[in-house]
């Protein structure tokens, strides 16, 4: 499990901290007392769903958040229910819904799985996350008057308590400058877990009553086409290669680079099914009018191939579009195991 | 009179599922700009009504000027910036400065900030 490696790489490094591994996935059950034996709570996790759990907990526990978030080369890092008051109280830092009170559609969110990450994006990312949460397990209690009247000295006037003020610092590896800090708004009146008006409590986590899938949506698998307009990977496999066919990659260039079959034309899906289309006839891989060869899509789950399939029947009057099912994740299990599996 | 103001916008790298199936997708809002992310825009100073151009303005003015693609909805959904999308004026968060209603300034800096959930 990730958490066994992560607690033995941890332990390898400094054996004086005590790490206690939790296999398992936090649930809204869970959340209230677990969250409950600690001080505070570092968001490392890559989904609104445990993005928003992780943020109500922490409101309803009393835990202040240190949030932070990477994909590809840029990051993002917030301090969050940070002084970490009840809800209800506007002087305690704002949470996750405050910032971000509804859930982007789920098909916008990019997972590093999907989008991919750079190892130090994420390491910068982590550190300040570990600065902050240094700085807050270390911090003294503001100043009471007495404390004040016992360390002044004649010439010496007492800073004044920075009261902190929300903020994001956004990283962008390519970017110039790298760090900029945003100044963010502070607890929304209106918020569902922090405010006054609340309308979700720690009973709402316990009972498992609230359904944060649900909440940010999931996505269907694309299935469009009619049966007839689909092939199996086996079925590509036993075609003739003698050109009376044109199998087209929707893959993007960088998978392209990584393994293609031989013969095949890439011209890569960017999701502007009109833009494809024009670039595809470009490229000479569609015939507008037709040239009596079929054409085989693919690419590496059967999502996008589906798609440019589509835009195919729909645009152009050669009808004859086959979608390969299941892409080249089906090619792997049905034709060649030695196909890269990335 | 003046009848245009000189805003700044950008769009940080704003990430959609538009290629589900590849790990080095390139689909970003700054697509629907034509692959840029900064941008100078003269925005007209007062919107049709006749009222000061305001960022509520401003986004549909990008939407009828700048988007080259028909996917207008990975940048407004029910007439409003789409939830996952922080709007920034001059590096504060727009609900600090009254939202949709604030009403631009030559030489405002407006960004678009994707929200990232990865980790």
């Amino acid at each position: 499990m990730k958490v066994d490696s992560a607690v033995e790489y941890l332990r390898s490094l400094n054996y004086c901290v005590n790490y206690e591994p939790h296999p398992y996935h936090l649930s809204p059950e869970k959340a209230i007392s677990f969250f409950e034996q600690y001080d505070l709570v570092l968001d490392c996790t890559d989904h609104p769903t445990s993005r928003y759990l992780i943020s109500d907990a922490c409101v309803l526990t009393g835990k202040p958040l240190v949030s932070a978030s990477a994909l590809k080369t840029e990051g993002q890092f917030i301090v969050l229910n940070n002084p970490p008051r009840p809800p209800g109280d506007v002087s305690g830092g704002p949470c996750y819904r405050c910032i971000f009170p509804k859930p982007p559609p789920a098909e916008t969110v990019l997972s590093c799985g999907e989008g991919g990450i750079l190892g130090p994006v994420v390491g910068v990312m982590g550190v300040l996350q570990a600065l902050e949460a240094i700085k807050l397990l270390t911090a003294k209690p503001p100043p009471t008057d007495l404390d004040c009247a016992m360390d002044l000295t004649a010439d010496e006037v007492p800073a004044p308590v920075e009261q902190a003020r929300p903020t994001m610092l956004m990283f962008s590896a390519y970017s110039s400058p790298q760090f900029r800090s945003v100044r963010l708004r502070s607890r929304r009146v209106a918020c569902a877990v922090c405010s006054a008006q609340a309308t979700i409590d720690r009973q709402s986590l316990t009972s498992g009553s609230l359904d944060y899938v649900a909440f940010c949506g999931v996505t269907t698998p694309t299935n469009s086409l009619k049966p007839t307009a689909q092939v199996t990977a086996t079925e590509f496999s036993q075609l003739p290669t003698d050109g009376s066919n044109v199998l087209i990659d929707v893959r993007d260039e960088t998978q392209y680079a990584i393994c293609a079959l031989p013969g095949s034309v890439n011209v890569p899906w960017t999701g502007n099914a009109d833009a494809w289309l024009e670039e595809a006839i470009r490229v000479g891989a569609v015939a507008e009018l037709g040239d009596g060869r079929d054409r085989y899509f693919v690419c590496r789950l059967g999502h996008d191939s589906q798609l440019a399939v589509k835009a195919v029947m729909d645009n152009v009057l050669e009808g004859r579009a086959k979608d390969i099912k299941g892409g080249f994740r089906a090619w792997r299990e049905e034709v060649d195991p030695s196909w890269p599996d990335y | 009179m003046i009848d245009s103001i000189p805003i700044a916008v950008e769009f940080t790298r704003i990430q959609s599922k538009t290629h589900r199936d590849s790990p080095v997708a390139s689909g970003g809002l700054e697509l629907l700009f034509s692959n840029q992310r900064k941008h100078q825009v003269a925005l007209p100073a007062s919107n049709p009504e006749g009222t000061p151009s305001t960022v509520g303005y401003l986004v549909k003015w990008l939407c009828e000027n700048l988007i080259k693609d028909p996917r207008k909805e990975m940048f407004v959904l029910d007439d409003s910036v789409r939830p996952g999308i922080l709007v920034l004026i001059n590096d504060a968060d727009w609900e600090l400065e009254g939202e949709e209603k604030y009403e631009l300034q030559a030489n405002d800096e407006i960004v678009f900030v994707s929200t990232l959930h990865g980790g």
